[in-house]
């Protein structure tokens, strides 16, 4: 009929009321709105895991020789065995310190879980975060296996898992892979069926801790500070007095509380320490991670 | 537009985002294209208006619901650079790929540095330097745009699945 207006809407019309509710979404707290990120995750998780599982197979047939098998001698290895053993033997020294203080506490007080008791979860990288401004990997492991916001998360060299990858029944194994292995970070936020891990280098992370005197240096002191991620794959510590003979080399852990880590394990080694003019009562710390964060294909989520 | 056929090229092109962008990623960052900003920036320039809009809309929420933007940052950035790109691209010369390189490089630079004041204001995220991340996101925006000319041979090449004119349309 003439006059008579359409009660379709004109995809202007749809347009404009996607518009208004993205500006909407924008205003509401961000807490509100990361629960439906997960959604799209569980989608998307099993194609992510597959396409990145797929071309980590491509690069490896790469780099091997023209003969097809993996020379065992690649200038690589050495490099990644030694940090696991050097990976190895601090947190072993962190275990020894735990149960040395655990005897000192047998009078009755409350005693805390060490690694080895402590649920490990395993989980997989299924993808990363699809901007470049945030260090966040997915997991694909959510609520329904227990895994929490908050909790730390730990990962290994790639050279342990290469050809190893794990289950939940190989508790041993994946305790031995542990310890070679370093915080790698803490999950964020945790859906039904998957999760978000944030890297120690994601410009939003914060967690405490402590540096020690390198293996090699057989010094005994310790100093606490606050390690914060920068972006852009950087890592700092502040609170660091500069009065703190801290040399490069020097290992940083993630200190254990109640809540997140048992027992304190390795993050990293210090890249860099400088005093700077602008606050010269404060050492400049950079931190190298223990492990490589972009080559991390499973990890292992500490429950308490 | 066909919008199932749509829909499946953009599951497509986010499972390679999500799976194998970082991988590949360029430099200690790992820095990586942006994929879904470049679909976005072809519909825009390629595609009937209205439904371009749309389409990329839609791009952006896929965008924010995948990364650790406030929710709605994308999704917003997204629509307003298509509904720039439909109102000026009668003005562009579409057939030469500088046209289209040189777009997809002010698009991504722009919706990266909208999304990252956005996650300031709110914040979701320290940043200690802005002169770093500018950085990073001008190489991104690099990266993206020296795609841009592969990405609209593949959007021609799958003109008829997705019910994209086989020619640019001019005029609104």
């Amino acid at each position: 009929m003439a006059g008579r207006r359409s009660e379709r809407l004109s995809h202007k019309q749809i347009f404009t009321y996607l518009m208004m509710g993205a500006v909407v979404c924008m205003l509401l707290p961000v807490r509100v709105t990361n629960h439906l990120d997960h959604v799209l995750s569980v989608l998307v998780a099993p194609f992510s895991k597959g396409s990145q599982d797929m071309s980590l197979m491509v690069t490896d047939k790469i780099h091997q020789d023209d003969s097809g098998e993996v020379p065992s001698d690649t200038p690589e290895e050495p490099v990644d065995a030694t940090i696991q053993d050097t990976n190895r033997l601090v947190n072993i020294e962190q275990e020894l310190k735990y149960y040395k203080d655990l005897t000192d506490r047998l009078s009755g007080l409350r005693q805390n879980q060490s690694l080895d008791r402590a649920r490990l979860i395993v989980a997989y990288i299924t993808g990363s975060d699809s901007s470049n401004q945030r260090e966040v990997k997915f997991l694909d492991r959510g609520t329904r296996n227990q895994v929490e916001s908050g909790q730390i998360v730990i990962g290994w060299p790639k050279q342990i898992y290469k050809d190893n990858i794990l289950n939940d029944e190989e508790t041993d194994a994946i305790y031995e892979q542990a310890l070679s292995g370093a915080v790698v970070g803490r999950i964020s936020d945790a859906g039904s069926w998957t999760s978000s891990l944030q890297l120690i280098s994601d410009p939003g992370m914060a967690m405490k801790v402590a540096i020690e005197p390198a293996p090699q240096r057989r010094e005994d002191w310790r100093v606490k500070g606050i390690l914060k991620g920068k972006g852009l794959g950087q890592i700092s510590v502040h609170l660091i007095p500069a009065t703190v003979p801290v040399k490069t080399g020097d290992v940083v852990l993630a200190r254990s509380d109640d809540e997140g880590l048992p027992m304190d394990m390795i993050i990293g080694y210090i890249s860099s320490c400088r005093r700077t003019e602008k606050n010269p009562v404060e050492w400049q710390i950079l931190v190298q991670p223990a492990v490589d964060l972009q080559n991390l294909r499973e990890v292992v989520v500490i429950k308490r | 537009m066909r919008w199932f056929n749509f829909v499946l090229l953009l599951f497509v092109t986010l499972v390679l985002q999500l799976g194998v962008g970082r991988l590949f990623g360029v430099g200690p960052q790992r820095v990586m294209p942006d994929l879904l900003l470049l679909l976005a920036v072809v519909l825009a320039f390629r595609g009937p208006a209205d439904q371009a809009l749309i389409a990329c809309w839609i791009l952006g929420l896929v965008k924010d619901l995948s990364s650790q933007a406030p929710l709605g940052s994308y999704a917003f950035a997204f629509g307003l650079l298509a509904w720039a790109i439909v109102r000026l691209r009668e003005m562009f010369y579409g057939e030469h790929p500088i046209t289209l390189i040189v777009l997809t490089f002010l698009c991504s630079f722009l919706a990266e540095i909208f999304v990252l004041f956005i996650c300031s204001l709110k914040k979701v995220m320290e940043v200690e330097s802005y002169t770093s991340f500018s950085l990073v996101i001008m190489f991104s925006a690099m990266l993206t745009a020296g795609l841009a000319p592969y990405g609209q041979w593949l959007i021609l090449k799958l003109h008829r699945q997705l019910g994209l004119p086989r020619r640019r349309i001019y005029g609104r």
